[in-house]
């Protein structure tokens, strides 16, 4: 697929994308969704299941709440969950997954049983370092045009074993300290014609979460042949109020096993795919979850057994060399609706506590 | 209108008035060209003459008479003029030069029947010798191993390699059918009236560019011929399909002949008869091409200006064929002329190029020499996108001929074919991959009755990926096909018997992948993939037989063997190749065909990408892939009207197919060394009706086709793994079920002519999903099913309108503009459908991409010298 992708810029040179409504069939049944994680954090691990829904119906998915749900060592030993939330069944009690050990993951569904292949908990992995380089990055909008932006690229160093393959997937959050330039302003509530609802003389900085979602970075040292790579490309963010003063990403690296790494490519796959004649057709991706018994029942999911480890970095604003003020945090005024004082800014450029997952109470983390 | 090179007689069937001949004249002249003469017998008697100018260019005539007949005053005309002359119905008059044979070259006028007069009709004898050379139309070529069949008198000759032929007949009408491995056959009917000598054109002289149709096609050749399902496609017709940029395509003619489709623009390879790309034995002089295509699938890579014709086996495919299941494609390029150098050449928008040819040693030894260089950044320059503007790209081929007579028996012909292309992705990437065919035959006559060829070939696909978008993981990967191969085939004409019969072995070494670093900070593994190495040999023998003027027949058998494969998974196979065709002259216009045929495929073509690329892997048999075998049946009836004018047909086929390989679900193929366990063989099906309306001569002809055909696979393995779609039959990536194909040509005289083409077919099988889900937030769409739906059906218009620069017969440079519009009405046609996540939508979304959503118009200036 890597391969055959320059193909296919070449055959869109003439292209046109629209939007297409296929006339699809409803599904005569839906596939149950299983989706599973344990690690080697001792905590109560938990699995989620439900069933698939028509592509073309837009409800929300329906969760099975009736399964029995266990998790088998390869020692015998059993850990049950239980069912807490909507689709969700947690472990009865906290435990932590070791290292070497492999486990599986039974449900039984109105009398089906499914089951997971039994997958190893690999070893721990580190991140050697952590990494923010700044790239101009050119960004196609929908209607294809390409407009250059300064990105920051968190990227990982990694060591790498050199007598096995090792198959990683990473998460990330992160964190910033913002501090509001215009603290106590009354130009933001202008706009709204209201009294600033809280004190104005707050602390002007604040710590702001963000965290990844639908995310989806993997990497295998299949092929590859280093006991070292670097710069391992994570995740990139446009460097505005994030480095006005202190960013800090956290990385997670979970430690999965081929079967799982299998499963996530073939997901990254799908996604990505082009439409292009040369890419594989797409395919059912099944995952390391089956039906024991003897009919026809499809179950799609992933029992993603994995060590886990994380790393956490800081970053000034000289990452990016640049001086931040009104302009390139957003808080440029601007028009505000009619009859309202003009110009207006944000709520955030007078109160950083606005800005989402924003909070004025220093992480434990944090280091000045 | 004269027609100065209908210089013997020309009969007309079907209808007789002899009004004209019946008419009295009083005319005077004096001192009158006789030209002048014959003009106003023309218009005064509605007379037509026929006649070679030259013959006339001093005759004057001086003559009075009153209330002649037509013959008693054309006798005053002509006297003391070495001129004989014939009366026909209903109205022609033919001129003959009185010495009673002829050395002139017959060519053959689609308007009238294939008759001939020959001699001196004022002999009187009892027999006559017919001797002359049988060459090509085109560039008059000797046609050695050209069968003629003389029906009368039952017999056959073959002409010697230099085309000639020496026939004694009794004085009288008799019919001639001549027969060559490379031309389409035609019949001729002579009267012969004394010793002639008389040269056979296979094809009309196509040196004048305007006169574009090809006189074979007035031959019923698609009703009297044994087998089915062969097409012959000469120069021109592949040259008035329009096509993408105005470039000549060969696959463009292949494509618009029923059961021949594609998956879609940009897709390298056809589909015959639901079967896979990989399934056609593609050969440019008896050398096996294996991607015969240029810039991923736009262009096809033969030079249109190089190849002679292409003969297309589809149903019954001769014994001396196999390796492949559903095709044949044998592209024959054109032998140098022995006489003078010429050329030929273009410049369009996309590519340029140059021909060659002409003698070494004259009347004995000659070159071609073509060349054709692409600068397609023009084309790549249209895409609104700044990395494709920062790309490149580069394809080109190159042909090389060399033939020589070495006496009127022997014949040898050397062939050099070369392919390359070259895509460079913005600093990102690049592809750089190729052909390469050389091939050295010996065309001789054992006996007076044994013909034989033999060849030796070597063909080389290779191709280069260069990854190098990030220093880390810059990676190249080489991989290539090596193959060589002895072939030879005798031919004997024994009685009614035309047997072929012969050997052939191949030898194959490929090396599917070598995978290096691309700079010293790469990290990746370098690694070889194991090579494989094989041999495939077969023994044939087959034999064309006439039981009865009416039935036909055609029988042999291959059986092949093969052994080979990779290290530790080598294996031997060999099996039985029976080839039938009856055919059953229902009347002289119209038969009834029969064909079986089994095919076997050792060497397989590896892709699981929608449509073929330039880095598809070919893979040998083993112990674990075992070789394709298919059988078809076809049957078909085939009817011509008005004298071959109009040709109908409808044959149908039921193809089974054992061991047909796929690809298990999200199969890895990349650097895979145990490539195996990613397919899968299941059994293939396929069946059809294909129709067929043609018009073959006239200033307007050209054809209507239409194919309803069904291409379906079932995988039902052992293991879960192994079943695709509950174990049942479904439809493969290339089953069109209905195929409306259309090209029309409209010559309006001699400088302008307009052609058409149009398609439409049924849309591809794609996967849809019906269902969707979420894990750890990402949307992802269930494709539960393979190949259950169908992106919308295609249909697209092409026209090309073509300029000859002068209407002058003689000229040094005969040149034309071609001005070609492809996708008339710039239909969206869906190239594919896909899924992804919409920004303002939870749920992915379905987009169509098109991606020749506009019409195209191109020009190009073609010329010879």
């Amino acid at each position: 697929m890597i391969r055959s992708k320059y193909i296919f810029y070449l055959i869109a040179l003439t292209a046109c994308v629209e939007k297409f409504n296929p006339d699809l069939d409803a599904a005569d049944s839906q596939p149950l969704i299983v989706d599973a994680l344990l690690t080697n954090e001792n905590k109560q691990h938990s699995v989620t299941i439900n069933l698939a829904k028509d592509i073309s119906d837009f409800s929300q998915f329906t969760p099975v709440i009736d399964g029995t749900v266990y998790v088998e060592d390869s020692q015998g030993r059993i850990f049950d969950y239980v069912h807490t939330a909507n689709d969700k069944y947690t472990s009865v009690v906290a435990f932590a997954g070791i290292i070497g050990s492999s486990y599986r993951l039974v449900i039984d569904v109105d009398g089906q049983r499914y089951e997971s292949s039994f997958e190893e908990l690999m070893p721990e992995a580190q991140i050697a370092e952590i990494n923010a380089n700044t790239a101009v990055e050119r960004i196609s909008s929908e209607t294809g045009e390409a407009t250059d932006e300064l990105r920051v690229t968190i990227s990982v160093d990694l060591n790498l074993p050199v007598d096995r393959e090792v198959y990683y997937r990473f998460d990330w959050n992160s964190t910033y300290r913002a501090r509001t330039l215009d603290q106590g302003s009354t130009v933001c509530w202008d706009e709204r014609n209201s009294d600033p609802p809280i004190n104005l003389d707050v602390s002007a900085t604040c710590y702001v979460n963000e965290s990844s979602s639908s995310f989806l970075r993997l990497f295998s040292s299949e092929g590859l042949q280093a006991t070292g790579i670097e710069d391992v490309a994570i995740y990139s963010v446009e460097p505005n109020r994030r480095f006005q003063t202190k960013y800090s990403p956290e990385i997670t690296l979970f430690h999965i096993t081929k079967t799982a790494f299998d499963f996530w490519q073939a997901i990254e796959n799908q996604s990505t795919n082009t439409g292009s004649l040369f890419d594989t057709p797409p395919s059912p991706i099944n995952g390391n979850i089956s039906y024991t018994g003897s009919g026809n029942e499809r179950v799609i999911g992933i029992f993603e057994v994995a060590s886990v480890t994380r790393k956490r970095a800081f970053f000034l604003n000289s990452v990016v060399n640049r001086d931040f003020d009104n302009y390139n945090i957003d808080c440029r005024p601007s028009a505000g609706p009619p009859g309202s004082p003009q110009p207006v800014r944000p709520l955030f450029c007078c109160d950083c506590r606005f800005l989402p997952n924003s909070t004025d109470v220093k992480p434990d983390f944090w280091e000045d | 209108m004269k027609r100065p090179h209908f210089y013997l007689f020309l009969f007309l069937s079907g209808f007789c008035c002899q009004a004209q001949f019946t008419n009295t004249a009083s005319r005077s002249y004096s001192d009158v060209p006789l030209t002048e003469v014959i003009k106003e017998f023309e218009s005064v008697y509605g007379l037509t003459f026929y006649f070679k100018a030259e013959w006339l260019e001093s005759e004057r005539v001086i003559a009075q008479f009153n209330d002649l007949t037509i013959a008693d005053a054309l006798n005053e005309v002509l006297r003391d003029k070495n001129f004989t002359f014939l009366l026909r119905p209903p109205n022609y008059v033919v001129l003959l030069p009185d010495e009673g044979s002829s050395t002139e070259t017959l060519t053959i006028d689609n308007s009238v029947d294939n008759r001939v007069s020959i001699g001196n009709i004022n002999l009187d004898l009892d027999q006559g010798t017919i001797s002359g050379y049988v060459m090509t139309g085109e560039d008059n070529l000797p046609l050695g191993g050209t069968v003629i069949t003389v029906k009368e008198q039952a017999v056959r000759y073959v002409t010697l390699p230099d085309g000639s032929f020496e026939l004694v007949l009794p004085v009288g009408n008799h019919e001639l059918v001549l027969h060559h491995p490379t031309m389409v056959d035609y019949k001729i009917s002579i009267s012969l009236n004394s010793n002639g000598k008389v040269n056979l054109l296979m094809f009309e002289d196509v040196t004048v560019l305007d006169e574009v149709i090809v006189s074979t096609q007035a031959v019923d050749q698609n009703v009297s011929k044994t087998i089915t399902g062969q097409e012959i496609i000469d120069i021109q017709t592949i040259k008035s399909v329009p096509a993408f940029f105005g470039e000549a395509d060969v696959f463009n003619s292949i494509l618009s002949l029923p059961g021949v489709s594609r998956i879609g623009e940009g897709s390298s390879g056809i589909n015959v008869r639901g079967g896979g790309v990989g399934q056609n034995l593609i050969l440019i002089d008896n050398t096996t091409v294996y991607n015969p295509a240029h810039l991923f699938g736009f262009f096809s890579s033969f030079n249109a200006d190089a190849v002679n014709a292409v003969n297309f086996y589809r149903g019954s495919i001769p014994v001396e064929y196999g390796g492949r299941l559903s095709s044949v494609m044998d592209v024959q390029v054109k032998s140098g002329n022995k006489e003078k150098v010429s050329g030929s050449g273009g410049v369009g928008l996309v590519n340029s190029r140059i021909l060659v040819e002409g003698p070494i040693r004259r009347d004995s030894t000659s070159f071609l020499a073509a060349v054709r260089l692409a600068y397609p950044d023009y084309m790549i320059g249209l895409a609104n996108d700044e990395d494709l503007n920062n790309s490149a790209a580069f394809f080109g081929d190159a042909n090389l001929k060399i033939d020589h007579l070495l006496n009127t028996r022997n014949r040898i012909s050397f062939n050099g074919y070369l392919s390359r292309d070259r895509f460079e992705f913005s600093d990102e990437a690049e592809y750089n991959y190729g052909n390469r065919a050389l091939s050295i035959k010996w065309d001789g006559q054992l006996t007076n009755n044994t013909l034989f060829e033999t060849s030796g070939s070597h063909a080389t696909y290779d191709y280069q990926f260069d990854d190098v978008s990030e220093p880390q993981f810059s990676s190249s990967l080489e991989a290539r096909v090596n193959q060589l191969t002895l072939n030879s085939l005798f031919q004997t004409e024994v009685e009614s018997h035309a047997l072929s019969y012969g050997a052939s072995v191949t030898g194959f070494a490929i090396n599917p992948g070598k995978y290096t670093r691309k700079s010293p900070e790469s990290i990746v593994a370098p690694t070889t993939i194991d090579s494989e190495k094989g041999v495939e040999g077969a023994f044939f023998i087959g034999d064309t037989h006439s039981l009865t003027n009416s039935l036909s027949i055609y029988g042999g058998i291959r059986y092949s063997f093969f052994s080979g494969g990779r290290d530790g998974l080598k294996a031997t196979y060999h099996g039985p190749e029976p080839r039938l065709s009856v055919n059953y002259k229902t009347t002289v216009s119209s038969s009834l065909k029969l064909g079986y045929n089994r095919m076997r495929q050792y060497v397989h073509f590896i892709s699981n990408t929608a449509a073929a690329t330039p880095i598809d892997l070919w893979k040998l048999s083993n112990t674990t892939i075992k070789p394709q075998v298919a059988d078809q049946v076809t049957f078909g009836y085939f009817r011509n009207f008005r004298a071959n004018m109009y040709e109908t047909s409808a044959e149908f086929f039921y193809k089974r197919t054992t061991d047909l390989i796929d690809y298990r679900n999200g199969a890895d193929l990349f650097l895979n060394e145990n490539i195996e366990d990613e397919l899968i063989q299941g059994d293939g099906k396929a069946y059809g009706m294909e129709l067929l309306v043609k018009k073959t001569e006239g200033k307007f002809n050209g054809w209507v086709s239409y194919t309803f055909s069904r291409s379906l696979i079932r995988v039902d393995g052992q293991e879960p793994a192994d079943v695709i779609n509950e174990g049942v039959f479904f439809p493969t990536n290339f089953d069109q079920p209905h195929n409306v194909s259309a090209f029309a040509s409209v010559r309006f005289n001699r400088r302008f002519s307009l052609n058409a083409n149009f398609t439409y077919n049924t849309g591809r099988p794609v996967s849809y999903p019906e269902s969707v889900y979420e894990i750890r937030g990402i949307s992802i769409v269930d494709f539960a099913e393979r190949n259950e739906y169908r992106i919308p059906d295609y249909h697209r218009l092409d026209i090309s309108f073509v300029m000859g620069t002068t209407l002058k017969r003689v000229k040094k440079i005969e040149a034309n503009w071609s001005l070609s519009l492809y996708n008339v009405y710039g239909r969206n046609n869906v190239y594919s459908v896909y899924f992804k996540n919409d920004v303002n939508s939870d749920d992915p979304q379905a987009y169509q991409l098109s991606i020749i959503a506009r019409p195209i118009l191109a020009i190009s200036y073609n010329f010879k010298f």
